[in-house]
């Protein structure tokens, strides 16, 4: 009896070992979230995302650039909105909804920035990535990590967080 | 482990720098003290007092590492030991290198946690020497004369750069001026060196003020609540109001219908009985509830204030804090400006807001500064026009009721106002043919306009005329008003009416086209209403007059450069003006709609909007809504920079607004017509001109013979859907470039995809219009 549970207990320690070599194989994955800016699909880190919620209401504050949405009420405290497509130069083409808020933070900084929809979770592999394509330049390649295979582009939230070109201080 | 000693070690720097900073600040007052006088009866005991300072600063410095800070004190101590055994005897050197050495103390204090390090091994071994150089080199009994080239020689082999070596630069001009420096005349009536809670019998405990700022703040986040409570008491009335009056008018038709009713029926009326009752029931449990949440207010109101009024206690602090760093730097600016000055300070004790202390900081220094560079005279000058040769710097501060008065006054010079007057006419600030209407207090006023200096030479310390405009600034920012009073030859004194607490603050709720603001209530002198006829215009500016007085008149909306709402344009015959005032200066500012008055709490923008042009911060209203708090100092510069555009550009822009009153045609498709109505209030309520149509077929019918600037369309729709519609509108040239948003019930991936390839420009779901962004996608695609 005794030796059946030992032998039991040998057998799951071998399992659970296994499955833990397994998960350190794909170490490089980082979980994304995935979201749409019309047409693009685009995908942001998951450690730097706080919440999503929907976009209800907006004050805009006058004499703040374009992308510069507006803030919302987050719970008491005042957070502005970014909407990339200005910056990513997207407001000409695709369907525009903005109805959804994803706010982003760091040690430093945070501010919430809108998409068409959110797709979900994935899990990506960064050395799998390839360059961001040439069309984009300037500010919006900077924020760029790379692009999957499958056309999914993902954004650098960090060097966003950090990027003194979306600190309003006028 | 490591992270708990981190954290301890950290917390004992913390409690170092309060210390450290106490101690500097007793040595320095000491040396004034003892500099002032150096042989009077109490100098014995001053020198005790320095020394022993010095001495609790260097075992605090060692107990926490500060090897630097100790060095530097032991020095010091070595030095006033000797004095204090009567080895050594007060020459002036030691009290310049020894302020000098407590100005590298604070410098090293302050830079505890920055990496930064501005004081260099070299700077600490110059000390070193010179204090070494005052043991040795002084036998007892040393002259004050002798000793002075001596210690200069040493000096003088010294690096320029190094802190002392510009000492004795200063002491070598005297020397040779053979004038020997007056000691300083500093007397303060009232002992304001004592800590506070030295003074206190009661019982104290230290508690940092980040702390007490931090239980501030969460206090002024319940006057939210206090407002959001307020307006949700606001929507049950009227919800009961709506309530009562259906009731009334369903009442009387059950009466009725029951009177009508026949015999066999009579279970009817039964019915109608109940439900009567149970409607009864629940408007009387609407009543209570209200009831009840009325006096939960009055509870709320009633302890939120008191809370605030007590931690705000928590935060008054004594006026010394702030009249401590005084004498030094009165004496400082004397030997700069070769100057003698007798300070005399009063009042100390008066408690007042700590963030009032520090915001009135740079305004006192600015104004000490202003009355030893431009108002004091020099000896010479003084003893020429008969004055002592002393010159007197008096300030006082005194406590009426929940005011505080900071009495700032010397007896120098005075203001010259002719010069005043040609400086603000230089600079544009008033016109040669309004002086003669101006009071002498209005004339005196003008110092604080930005721009004016009386100054002829521009010094580091005064002279840019900007100074004065950001006392007057930083006085009406806190709520608080300065006078002056200035006589040509007897002197000038400045008066500065403070509050004790920072009140809470208060702002007027304003509309501005479909955005809302708010004006701090302390800026606004007059609400009105005017009349297009009341508007004069003068040299091409817009004006008006109020209490004979002619204000500038410009639209809020302009200045803020906000869009113009087409709808609005019409109606309006009267205009709605808030006259708003800073220091001397007032504009009046046309806004759409004033909502009343809101108490608030001010908060930042978000911290990637450091700073906007014109807006303060933000304020949550009742309902949750985030509404921008306007800048006064910076909203009065915008508009008067507006006021100074040429004719020709006023003329562009009123073309410019002739093409944006221009009207916006939109065109409506959808077959439901409660969407339908609800879409074209919605969209006509933000300005736009609105058109229908049940459906595709339709729309595009109305299309092809009138002009549109974008189409709204639902999907799903008989005869032509929205898709068919987004199609054919692209594949008629002259329709082609029109913008269209589809608006559906159900957000749908395909859906998106097939809009999208049809060629629409938005897609936006349905639900509560009010709430989605459809105006704004409106607005973005026009």
């Amino acid at each position: 009896m005794i030796v059946n549970e030992q032998e039991t207990l040998n057998e799951r320690a071998r399992v659970v070992a296994h499955k833990k070599k397994a998960t350190l194989v794909d170490d490089d994955s980082v979980e994304v979230v995935e979201f749409i800016l019309h047409p693009e699909h685009y995908a942001i880190e998951g450690k730097y995302i706080r919440e999503v919620l929907s976009l209800n209401e907006i004050t805009t504050i006058p004499g703040t650039p374009d992308f510069v949405m507006g803030v919302i009420n987050f719970r008491g405290t005042i957070l502005s909105i970014v909407n990339l497509k200005v910056i990513f130069g997207l407001t000409e083409k695709g369907l525009t909804e903005l109805n959804k808020v994803i706010i982003l933070r760091n040690d430093t900084m945070e501010f919430g920035i809108v998409a068409d929809g959110l797709v979900g979770n994935k899990s990506i592999l960064f050395k799998t990535l390839s360059d961001a394509p040439l069309t984009l330049s300037g500010t919006s390649a900077n924020f760029v990590s790379g692009i999957t295979a499958e056309g999914l582009i993902i954004l650098d939230a960090n060097r966003m967080l950090n990027s003194n070109q979306l600190i309003i201080d006028q | 482990m490591d992270s708990q000693q981190e954290e301890f070690l950290r917390e004992l720097l913390e409690d170092f720098k309060i210390e450290a900073a106490e101690h500097h600040q007793a040595i320095v007052n000491g040396l004034i003290k003892l500099e002032k006088n150096p042989d009077s009866a109490n100098s014995q005991s001053d020198v005790e007092i320095i020394f022993r300072e010095i001495h609790s600063m260097k075992g605090a410095a060692r107990a926490v590492n500060l090897t630097q800070i100790e060095q530097l004190c032991m020095g010091m101590e070595n030095v006033f030991h000797e004095i204090k055994n009567g080895t050594l005897k007060l020459v002036p050197a030691i009290f310049d290198t020894f302020l000098k050495a407590s100005d590298y103390l604070e410098i090293m204090i302050s830079e505890i946690d920055s990496k930064q390090k501005t004081v260099s091994e070299n700077n600490l071994s110059q000390f070193k020497r010179s204090f070494e150089g005052f043991i040795k080199k002084s036998p007892p009994g040393f002259g004050i004369i002798h000793s002075q080239p001596r210690v200069e020689n040493k000096f003088t082999s010294s690096k320029p750069e190094n802190p002392i070596a510009t000492t004795a630069a200063d002491r070598a001009e005297e020397t040779s001026s053979s004038a020997f420096r007056e000691p300083l005349n500093i007397e303060s009536n009232k002992p304001t060196v004592e800590s506070p809670t030295k003074l206190s019998d009661k019982e104290t405990v230290r508690v940092t003020t980040s702390k007490l700022y931090d239980i501030l703040r969460q206090a002024e986040e319940m006057v939210t609540v206090k407002t959001s409570l307020k307006f949700q008491i606001k929507q049950l009335e009227q919800l009961i109001t709506r309530f009562d009056t259906w009731r009334k008018t369903q009442d009387d038709r059950f009466t009725q219908s029951t009177l009508s009713l026949k015999e066999d029926e009579s279970y009817q009326g039964e019915e109608v009985a109940k439900q009567k009752v149970y409607l009864k029931k629940h408007a009387e449990e609407l009543n209570r509830i209200n009831g009840n949440l009325e006096q939960m207010q009055r509870l709320v109101i009633r302890s939120v204030d008191e809370m605030l009024l007590d931690i705000k206690k928590t935060l008054l602090h004594p006026f010394s804090s702030l009249l401590n760093i005084v004498p030094k730097i009165v004496r400082d600016l004397g030997k700069e400006y070769n100057k003698e000055i007798n300070l005399q300070m009063e009042g100390g004790e008066i408690e007042i807001d700590r963030r009032i202390l520090e915001e009135m900081k740079d305004p006192l220094i600015h104004l000490i500064r202003n009355c030893i560079d431009h108002g004091l005279e020099t000896k010479s000058d003084r003893l020429i026009a008969n004055k002592p040769a002393t010159g007197s710097l008096n300030i006082s501060i005194r406590q009426d009721h929940q005011n505080i008065e900071m009495l700032i006054s010397d007896d120098g010079a005075g203001i010259n106002t002719e010069k005043l007057i040609n400086s603000s006419i230089k600079s544009g600030i008033i016109k040669p043919e309004e002086v003669r209407a101006m009071s002498k207090s209005e004339i005196n006023m003008l110092i604080f306009s930005s721009g004016v200096s009386t100054s002829p030479f521009i010094t580091d310390v005064s002279g840019r005329g900007l100074g004065m405009a950001i006392v007057a600034e930083k006085v009406a920012g806190i709520e608080g008003t300065i006078e002056l009073e200035t006589e040509q030859g007897k002197g000038t004194s400045f008066k500065i009416t403070l509050p004790q607490t920072l009140a809470a603050f208060r702002g007027i709720l304003v509309r501005v086209s479909d955005q809302f603001f708010i004006i701090p209530t302390s800026a606004v002198i007059k609400a009105l209403q005017i009349k297009l006829s009341d508007i004069k215009t003068v040299e091409s500016k817009k004006t008006i007059s109020f209490k004979n007085e002619t204000i500038a008149l410009v639209h809020l909306r302009e200045v803020l450069h906000i869009r113009h709402r087409p709808a609005e344009k019409k109606q309006q015959s009267t205009l709605n003006v808030l006259i708003l005032q800073l220091s001397q200066k007032k504009i009046a500012f046309i806004i759409d709609e004033v909502l009343g008055e809101q108490e608030g709490v001010v908060k930042n923008l978000s911290p990637q909007l450091r700073h906007v042009t014109n807006i303060a911060g933000a304020t949550l209203l009742g309902n949750g809504k985030v509404v921008p708090i306007l800048h006064i100092a910076e909203l009065m510069s915008s508009a008067a920079q507006r006021n100074l555009i040429s004719d020709i550009e006023i003329n562009k822009k009123v073309d410019n607004q002739g093409t944006e009153a221009i009207e916006r045609n939109i065109l409506v498709a959808e077959d439901s017509i409660t969407v339908r109505n609800m879409l074209r209030n919605f969209i006509e309520a933000a300005g736009f001109t609105v058109k229908t149509a049940v459906d595709g077929m339709e729309a595009l019918e109305i299309l092809k013979a009138e002009t549109f600037d974008l189409v709204v369309s639902d999907i799903e729709m008989p005869r032509m859907n929205g898709f068919e519609l987004t199609s054919q509108i692209r594949s008629i040239k002259k329709l082609a470039d029109t913008p269209i948003i589809l608006v559906t019930s159900l957000d749908l991936t395909e859906d998106r995809q097939r809009g999208l390839e049809a060629g629409a420009n938005a897609y936006i779901v349905k639900g509560s219009f009010e709430k989605s962004n459809l105006i704004e996608t409106i607005q973005r695609l026009i």
